[in-house]
């Protein structure tokens, strides 16, 4: 049997040793430079940014220098790039079509990566749902909440809703409610709510503690009381001061009441009148 | 609250600066200020239970259920040691009565800080607390700011004068006003872990710290002058700062009253 003998003189033209250069070199040293350059930015931009920032701008050089040596490729394979270009559009909107949901939550989540309106290890609240932020994904973001539970919200979802980030600023205020009886004095309980806060080691000074009267109830004057703490402190100080107003008004005899009616006859002065029934009393 | 010793109590072994040595299970008391520290060895682990005194002439015996903590220490039983310390945290250093500096005028305050006990294995702090409790306070704004310790001072324009308290650390801060308006000094912010502490006599001092002052938009020049103030300068160095104190450096240290205005408080 007689074999085609493979001609290399034919195959090695001057052309063709080129062409075999430039894919090896762009396989070869383009390839590892790409990762290079999106590690170095990577670790640049953390530097200075958060590391979700930084995560995303390696990635943009990556996948572009990975796409652009891809390109490059296919040329030199002689592949005719506006035909294949046309035809990833078409396919392209189709793909689109079928999963808008799906582009949708991408878009979102780079929108919420750009705008960062919490990271990593923040506590949100997004629709009455609390807790604390695991990731930031392609689709969603995932929530562990208070009680242990997974929580994955769309990035659409996050996108479109009022979220409140509870950690975002180093302090927060705490605000508590007291009820004081009418007879009270009131620069006394003043007194005694600014004594309680100022001796808690955890109380910031400044912002300084405030209080200011809520309105006259039904059964009470209600009272403000805005005591600052860090975010890590918040709710220590809360349960504390609770404990000690509740402890601290007992011990002053200043009464927290519960809701009562006065019931008179006619009089606002005038006390109820009570009769006793002569005679015996049965039953 | 702790229970005053009763009279038939022993009285429990007394520690001081230094090395630590007490026979096993047997309690011992560290007391400065209004910090009663408890101690013992016992199995050989170390038990700490630091307890806050009201007074600081208050006998407190050792509480009837003793928050303790427990340290393993192996063979390095023998190197527990309790050393002088300063805060863990910046200073916001609050004057009784607010001092007003017109353009120019540079003058020197006193501030007395409340020194803390660290008990040390080598290089490592096992434990620091402050021999008398301050409030913490921030410096900042609403959004950006740090945690500090508010310390209210007389800010006196003279060295301590008397017997020196045992648990106080004196440090003379010269404030120069380079600005052309008023300087209010109303709360002024301390970098403690620049400072060192020196020894002259039973009292202690902290280095010297030279505060220029350039205006509301600017920065604060600080320098913290190297070695034991000019009061006492054959005084013998104790404890060295926990940073490396840079000769200068610049930081924000009067607070704007502004910043945290209680206006926020009606945003509800």
């Amino acid at each position: 049997m007689n074999w085609p003998l493979l001609n290399l003189d034919m195959l090695m033209t001057p052309e063709m040793t080129s062409r075999i250069l430039r894919i090896a070199l762009l396989l070869l040293a383009g390839l590892p430079l790409v990762y290079m350059a999106a590690g170095w930015l990577r670790s640049g931009l953390s530097k200075k940014f958060t590391p979700q920032r930084a995560m995303i701008g390696g990635k943009v050089v990556q996948y572009g220098g990975i796409t652009l040596i891809g390109v490059m490729l296919l040329h030199e394979f002689g592949f005719q790039l506006g035909a294949l270009l046309g035809t990833a559009g078409i396919v392209g909107i189709a793909i689109g079509f079928a999963s808008q949901t799906s582009v949708s939550n991408i878009i979102s989540g780079l929108f919420l990566i750009a705008e960062e309106p919490f990271v990593v290890g923040d506590i949100i609240t997004v629709n009455n749902l609390t807790g604390e932020v695991l990731s930031i994904d392609t689709l969603s973001i995932k929530l562990r909440t208070f009680q242990n539970q997974f929580v994955r919200i769309p990035n659409e979802t996050i996108l479109k809703s009022e979220v409140t980030t509870v950690t975002r600023f180093p302090i927060r205020r705490i605000d508590l409610l007291v009820s004081v009886a009418y007879k009270e004095d009131l620069e006394r309980v003043r007194n005694v709510l600014m004594e309680i806060a100022a001796q808690h080691p955890l109380c910031l000074k400044e912002p300084s503690p405030q209080l200011f009267y809520e309105g006259f109830g039904s059964s009470s004057i209600d009272i403000k009381l805005g005591l600052w703490a860090t975010r890590e402190d918040w709710l220590r100080v809360k349960t504390d001061i609770f404990e000690r107003v509740k402890k601290r008004f007992d011990e002053e005899g200043i009464e927290i009441p519960f809701p009562h009616v006065s019931v008179y006859t006619g009089s606002v002065s005038e006390p109820f009148p009570v009769k006793m029934a002569d005679g015996d009393a049965k039953g | 609250m702790p229970k005053t010793v009763p009279d038939q109590a022993p009285e429990p072994p007394r520690l001081s600066w230094g090395k630590v040595s007490l026979p096993d299970n047997e309690p011992g008391l560290f007391s400065l200020g209004h910090l009663r520290l408890w101690l013992k060895f016992f199995d050989g682990d170390l038990w700490l239970c630091p307890v806050q005194a009201a007074e600081t002439e208050a006998e407190i015996a050792l509480p009837a259920a003793p928050n303790w903590q427990r340290w393993t220490l192996g063979k390095r039983h023998g190197q527990l040691e309790i050393v002088p310390a300063l805060p863990d945290l910046p200073l916001v250093i609050n004057p009784e009565d607010p001092l007003h500096l017109p353009p120019g005028i540079e003058c020197q305050i006193y501030v007395s800080i409340p020194l803390w006990v660290e008990l040390q294995i080598g290089k490592n702090s096992l434990l620091r607390v402050p021999t008398l409790q301050l409030s913490k306070t921030w410096f900042g704004n609403f959004v950006a700011g740090e945690l500090c310790y508010a310390l209210t001072t007389r800010a006196r324009r003279v060295a301590g004068r008397g017997a020196p308290d045992p648990w106080i650390v004196h440090c003379p801060i010269t404030i120069h006003n380079g600005d052309d308006e008023n300087l209010d000094v109303e709360k002024v912010r301390l970098e403690v872990s620049r400072l060192s502490i020196y020894e002259y006599e039973q009292a202690r001092w902290a280095n010297q710290v030279r505060v220029h002052y350039r205006g509301q938009r600017h920065f604060s020049e600080i320098d913290i002058v190297n070695g034991p103030p000019s009061e006492v300068s054959r005084a013998k160095r104790i404890r060295k700062s926990r940073v490396a104190p840079h000769r200068s450096f610049t930081a924000k240290t009067f607070s704007s009253l502004a910043d945290l205005a209680g206006l926020d408080f009606f945003n509800r």
